[in-house]
């Protein structure tokens, strides 16, 4: 299993636990945020549980509502990689 | 009041029958009959057989993808009728002022279907496993906030949970919202209630026909009454301030002019007589609708007996001699019960009456012996002015809704 999340990977996720279509370079703009795509906090919970589901780690969500995209997969591949 | 008087200016309806206000009509007017034998996955042991079932219903048609992920059939239909009244009214969403706008719906059900599949999860993966929108998707309120959200209504937007009479109160209270001062209201109320959970929640109720024959399933004021069947699909309108809308181009359909809510308790039919009457005399007198200008009644028609010897003698209370005189209908009986969504259709079915100059038919129902004039078997035309729509629920709530045809 790959050890990192792609921004394609995360792009089919949000489409598929949030129902919103996003492209790839939209969400590798380092400013952008989930709510401006049209995801919210609940979209957001959805695609962090996939996550933990798939890898079989636990990420503490807390501290990523709200954050930039970017950031959000940084922490989440850290958690990963961690727990891989 | 203030000289703001509330009027339906669009109509949104998806019912078993037909999707849109023309095809709800047609079928009406014909009499067509859309119960069916329940031929859902999961509905099969069960000993309900026969409902109303809206077939054909593409809901990508009417709802965003980030909306159909986050939310339940009854609300899809809510959105999808939202739609429709909206297009019919000619109001836009996202308005220049978001607080002129409001939203207010009524459910019962809730959102059994998402539920299940998401409690299936649970039990069959483990908590981790279900999803964060059924924090939201089975609530009541769910259609409310949607249809808000998506079109950016900030008015006093509401829910009432007032049993299958919501339908009804649901319009009734957008109609004060208007009076004090809102622009527009969308208000009414959709159902989605046959699904293995939710059809498992009503097996308890006495009145649930169990019949398997679609044609003798539910048959409201006949001597063979055995009961009614539920029903999926719903009403939406748009309620505004009757000179605002003419202001704006938009054509009044009907006036909501009267209406009044009782309880009489739970399953207790011989009770509802008094509360029901009460509830007409309240709409009445707000209306300033003497008894013998009320032009169609469009019954509650449980189906049950003692239910529709109830409804019958309370007619009969405050129309009098009328009674005699009026067309009382029930459309229903061809649709099967939506809880919430079906005196929302009837609504629907009152306001195309008053258009048409129809009533349209009771189907299934051969014979009435409780001394109504029940239209069966062919529409009847006539001059409508006026239109009382009764409901009542199964828990004890007993609504009235006068609509009255405005002035050209």
């Amino acid at each position: 299993m790959a050890s990192e999340i792609t921004y394609e990977e995360l792009a089919t996720l949000i489409k598929t636990r949030a129902g919103v279509a996003v492209t790839v370079d939209a969400l590798a703009d380092p400013g952008c945020m989930f709510l401006d795509l049209g995801v919210d906090s609940l979209g957001v919970l959805g695609v962090l549980s996939d996550v933990e589901n798939r890898y079989g780690v636990s990420i503490d969500s807390s501290d990523l509502l709200g954050r930039p995209v970017a950031e959000f997969l940084q922490t989440v591949n850290s958690s990963v990689k961690a727990g891989a | 009041m203030n000289g703001r008087c509330a009027v339906i200016t669009g109509v949104g309806v998806v019912a078993p029958n037909g999707i849109g206000a023309d095809d709800y009509w047609k079928a009406l007017r014909e009499g067509r009959s859309a119960l069916t034998p329940i031929d859902r996955e999961g509905c099969e042991n069960l000993p309900l057989k026969v409902a109303g079932l809206v077939r054909g219903f593409d809901a990508e048609q009417y709802v965003e993808p980030r909306y159909l992920v986050q939310t339940d059939r009854f609300t899809h239909f809510a959105m999808a009728a939202a739609e429709l009244a909206m297009a019919d009214a000619d109001l836009a969403d996202h308005p220049d002022d978001p607080y002129g706008v409001a939203v207010v719906t009524a459910a019962g059900s809730g959102g059994g279907e998402f539920g299940q599949r998401e409690l299936q999860h649970l039990w069959a993966e483990g908590p981790h496993h279900v999803g964060p929108y059924q924090s939201i998707a089975w609530f009541y309120a769910a259609s409310t906030g949607q249809i808000s959200i998506r079109g950016g209504f900030k008015g006093p937007c509401g829910v009432v949970a007032s049993d299958e009479a919501g339908g009804l109160d649901a319009l009734a209270h957008a109609a004060r919202a208007v009076a004090r001062g809102t622009d527009a209201v969308l208000a009414g109320a959709a159902e989605a209630p046959v699904a293995p959970y939710s059809m498992v929640c009503q097996l308890g109720y006495p009145g649930l026909s169990t019949a398997e024959d679609p044609e003798r399933a539910y048959r409201p004021f006949g001597s063979d009454a055995a009961g009614f069947v539920p029903a999926e699909g719903g009403a939406m309108f748009v309620v505004e301030d009757e000179r605002t809308a003419r202001l704006r181009g938009a054509r009044p359909r009907a006036e909501i002019a009267g209406h009044t809510a009782t309880f009489t308790g739970a399953a207790r039919w011989h009770e509802s007589r008094e509360g029901l009457a009460h509830a007409i005399r309240g709409a009445l007198a707000e209306a300033r609708c003497a008894p013998d200008e009320v032009d169609v009644v469009f019954a509650d028609a449980l189906g049950v007996l003692e239910a529709d010897r109830a409804e019958a003698l309370a007619l009969a209370d405050v129309l009098g001699e009328h009674v005699e005189r009026v067309p009382v209908t029930a459309p229903k009986a061809g649709l099967g019960r939506a809880h919430c969504g079906a005196p929302a259709l009837d609504v629907a079915a009152a306001v195309l009456a008053l258009e048409h100059g129809l009533v349209p038919p009771t189907p299934h129902t051969a014979d009435c012996p409780h001394g109504l004039d029940l239209v069966t078997g062919y529409p009847r035309a006539g001059e409508l002015r006026t239109a009382l729509v009764l409901s009542r629920g199964l828990m004890g709530s007993n609504s009235a809704l006068l609509l009255r045809r405005p002035n050209p």
